[in-house]
């Protein structure tokens, strides 16, 4: 990234290389849409030449690309307010029925679908949470630092919507 | 141990980071609280299951379209590089520089001894055309749209103008980020359509735009200038295109060229 801000922009292929395929995952986790989800990398890139000149080697460029996605993905949802979240457990009775009603015995499969469809519940500021730390893998002290709050808190944060999710699931199944 | 301190600790043993010693103080906490220890087995569970939710795959056009970008953000730094003074003023007032050439050249000819004049006529147009194709190509690489629809059609005073010129035509109609100065470059290359390299950056054309007005100036020009090889791109983009405008102008540009 020192590179690309010192003005070797081409060497941004190679952090597109390595980043790419990681925020097509986040967005899509929070879209739920390839294709904007696809517009989406394209921006953080965009942003990345834009600010370059805003990067420090004495931060972690994996926290400040992380920074600049969520960014991305804020505007994107302040401009387009098109997909809603639902908090509310009642918009996935429909769902749940139709699982039930589909499926007598419940195989691995039903089990990701549930939760998946339990996912689906949860709020986007608290699925970006699960997909940073178990999907895209960053460590608890750069989500920490991505939040302005302690690692310990976060921590905490993760086990709550863990219990949360755990217990759409159990409803979903029962 | 708290209990908020013991779910940050099964945090990092989910992720592999605890140490031995937290690890005890977390099982021996465990013990004293069996019913908090049965609901974290339950959510490591799903924890676990998170490794079997198949993860979302780009399409191919996602990689594409980084390298235009890319391309297009190279070729608009390189149009505000930093050039010579002089080479700058020449370019902000080019007629005035282009003027005062021609009159040196002019008089310098006239001051010449008349056995040489023959020669010095066809040196003066080569070097009035030099200039016109040096002026084109810095002028091509301005930031402002309007200079660089100038330079393109700068180029219908050079019917002979040399690679150089017609690769930065063909390059601007293929990166320029306007769509007047793509169609300013089209209009011109016209001009050239009887080098082969050209008749092929036409072609190529067709798959690289997604304007429907430029796709439809392209077909225009390829059905003008009989260019039979390029049904098989036009057939290509017909499947392609969702536009309907161009769709029909396919169509048409298509049954022209077989019938022809």
């Amino acid at each position: 990234m020192l590179k690309v801000k010192a003005g070797e922009v081409e060497k941004l292929s190679l952090l597109y290389k390595r980043y790419s395929r990681r925020f097509f995952g986040f967005f899509y986790s929070l879209t739920k849409d390839g294709s904007t989800s696809e517009d989406l990398v394209q921006n953080v890139f965009i942003r990345i030449l834009k600010y370059k000149h805003t990067y420090s080697d004495q931060g972690d460029f994996e926290t400040w690309v992380f920074q600049m996605a969520r960014n991305v993905h804020k505007d994107h949802y302040r401009k387009n307010k098109r997909y809603t979240y639902q908090e509310d457990m009642s918009a996935w009775e429909g769902e749940l029925s139709e699982v039930k009603n589909k499926e007598v015995e419940m195989e691995k499969s039903d089990e990701l679908k549930l939760l998946k469809t339990a996912l689906g519940t949860l709020s986007s500021e608290k699925r970006e949470l699960i997909e940073l730390v178990r999907f895209q893998k960053v460590k608890y002290a750069k989500v920490a630092s991505l939040y302005g709050v302690s690692e310990s808190a976060i921590k905490v944060r993760v086990h709550r919507v863990l219990k949360e999710l755990r217990a759409s699931y159990v409803k979903l199944d029962s | 141990m708290e209990r908020d301190e013991a779910f940050a600790l099964w945090q990092d043993k989910l992720n592999g980071e605890i140490g031995e010693e937290a690890e005890r103080r977390l099982k021996a906490y465990l013990e004293h609280h069996p019913d908090e220890a049965m609901e974290l087995q339950g959510l490591q569970k799903t924890w676990e299951l998170f490794d079997q939710i198949e993860r979302p795959e780009p399409s191919v056009q996602m990689d594409a379209r980084f390298e235009g970008m890319m391309a297009a953000y190279q070729s608009s730094k390189k149009r505000v590089s930093p050039i010579s003074f002089t080479m700058e003023w020449m370019v902000k007032s080019w007629r005035v520089a282009l003027a005062f050439l021609v009159i040196g050249l002019l008089v310098g000819w006239w001051m010449l001894p008349s056995h040489q004049q023959s020669n010095s006529i066809s040196e003066l147009s080569n070097e009035i055309q030099s200039m016109k194709e040096l002026m084109m190509l810095t002028l091509i690489e301005q930031p402002k749209a309007q200079e660089r629809i100038r330079a393109v059609n700068m180029t219908s005073d050079l019917p002979n103008a040399d690679e150089k010129v017609i690769k930065a035509l063909i390059s601007t109609l293929n990166l320029d980020e306007n769509l007047n100065v793509r169609l300013a470059a089209l209009e011109s290359l016209t001009q050239y359509a009887d080098r082969p390299m050209v008749r092929m950056a036409l072609i190529e054309a067709l798959t690289i735009q997604n304007s429907p007005i430029l796709l439809v100036a392209i077909a225009d020009v390829l059905v003008l200038i009989q260019e039979t090889s390029s049904v098989e791109a036009m057939k290509m983009l017909r499947e392609k295109t969702d536009e309907e405008l161009v769709k029909d102008k396919l169509e048409e540009s298509i049954a022209s060229l077989i019938s022809s």
